[in-house]
């Protein structure tokens, strides 16, 4: 795909409760997201439609980041919700 | 009788000998002994640590015994407290280790005595409200905890080490009202719990005896793909709870409040103050309001499709009621008003 200057793709992997947003996602596999170019953290979990008391944790490429974090090409993030069941 | 019990961990060659007797001079604290609770207390008691202490505010239901390994059928006929109900099994499987059960509601104001002489605590509970109290409570009193969240068919577990790791504030946030799913409306199952139930007593063994390595990710485990991710955990610089601030531990508690139980799906009912509430006095009173079922420890009352179950601190489980504020009603109908 030729990429557009304005913009950038990542790929997401969802867990834990947040996987059953995305049912057609294989297990383990990351869903390629195009952001614009500068979006943050807080964009993405927009544009992915999670309810936001269902996201706790966000990693970016291995560190845990908060909302306002500036996202860049091909960053590796995985998203997990609270687990307090027990 | 020691050396045969305890003949094939003694042969770890990192936990030997050495190991088994830091165990045995070792006391733990589990708080809330539901599915996780009683799944690590069942390996801490056979692993021989010198004493146990279950802390837990549930009685014993039928929909817990698919995961809940403590406990049988004679236990939910009985109404058995699950503190109670652990204890008498685990004494029957190891009666070396001094099982401590307490029947209580773990909030602010009792944490820190069941708490102060303990080497170690151990997460069982089902909700992130008590999970950052003992967060506060550990910090302040310097007791390394291990955090176990499960539901469906994954969870979580960290090791927190005060002044040596992060906590749980650092990689939670503060506690937010809504706690997102739970094992009541996604459901569990029980080879989950046992996963990482095992895990987290391992990480209690291995802190308490010296040998290995802990925990110092967060762990996440899935059974639908049996996949593992081990996450960086870092302290929060602007963490208040490691700054000494313990705005859940020094919390005001409403006069009565209500929260709805993972595990069996009732809402309890909790007075902030503990009552000591007379149960034969109570259950004359309430005469025929409904069908009454009492002992000195437990009131059951049932009206209609409510059930509810009354301890003498006054706290109380209600069951076949959904809303909170009507079991509050409830509550002040059959207890409040009569218990005078």
């Amino acid at each position: 795909m030729m990429e557009d200057k304005q913009k950038i793709e990542v790929n997401v992997k969802l867990f834990a409760t947040l996987r059953d947003l995305y049912p057609h996602l294989g297990i383990g596999e990351a869903l390629p997201v195009e952001l614009e170019a500068g979006a943050t953290i807080a964009d993405l979990l927009r544009r992915l439609n999670l309810p936001r008391k269902e996201v706790k944790l966000v990693y970016v490429n291995g560190r845990l980041r908060h909302d306002d974090t500036v996202l860049q090409p091909r960053d590796e993030i995985g998203i997990f919700p609270p687990i307090a069941g027990g | 009788m020691i050396e045969e019990r305890y003949q094939r961990q003694m042969l770890v060659s990192a936990f030997g000998r050495e190991g088994q007797e830091k165990l045995a001079a070792a006391t733990v604290l589990v708080v809330g002994c539901g599915a996780t609770g009683s799944n690590i207390a069942h390996w801490l008691v056979r692993a021989g640590v010198g004493r146990v202490r279950l802390a837990d505010r549930d009685i014993v239901k039928l929909s817990n015994l698919p995961r809940q390994m403590l406990f049988d059928e004679e236990d939910v006929r009985f109404r058995l407290p699950k503190a109670v109900a652990a204890a008498h099994r685990l004494r029957e499987l190891n009666s070396d280790v001094i099982v401590e059960p307490v029947v209580t509601n773990v909030q602010s104001s009792n944490i820190l005595s069941l708490m102060e002489d303990v080497d170690l605590v151990m997460d069982g509970t089902d909700n992130f409200a008590t999970r950052y109290l003992i967060n506060d409570a550990a910090l302040k009193l310097s007791k390394p905890w291990v955090y176990t969240g499960v539901l469906a068919t994954y969870g979580m577990t960290a090791t927190f080490v005060p002044g040596e790791t992060a906590c749980l504030r650092c990689l939670f946030g503060p506690l937010t009202e809504e706690e997102g799913p739970t094992c009541a409306t996604v459901g569990v199952l029980g080879p989950t719990v046992g996963i990482l139930a095992a895990i987290a007593a391992g990480e209690a063994i291995k802190l308490l005896s010296g040998f290995g390595k802990r925990n110092e990710q967060l762990l996440y485990f899935d059974l639908r793909d049996l996949s593992v991710e081990k996450l960086p955990i870092a302290p929060d610089p602007e963490c208040p709870a490691c700054h000494g601030h313990y705005d859940y531990l020094e919390a005001v508690v409403p006069a009565l409040s209500t929260h709805v139980l993972c595990s069996g799906g009732g809402i309890q009912v909790k007075p902030e103050t503990q009552e000591h509430l007379d149960l034969t006095r109570l259950a004359q009173q309430l005469g025929e309001a409904g069908q009454i079922w009492y002992n000195q420890d437990i009131l059951q009352l049932q009206v209609g499709q409510v059930e509810m179950t009354l301890f003498p601190n006054g706290r109380a489980i209600l069951h076949g009621i959904t809303d909170e504020k009507a079991a509050l009603q409830w509550y002040h109908r059959y207890v409040t008003s009569r218990a005078t």
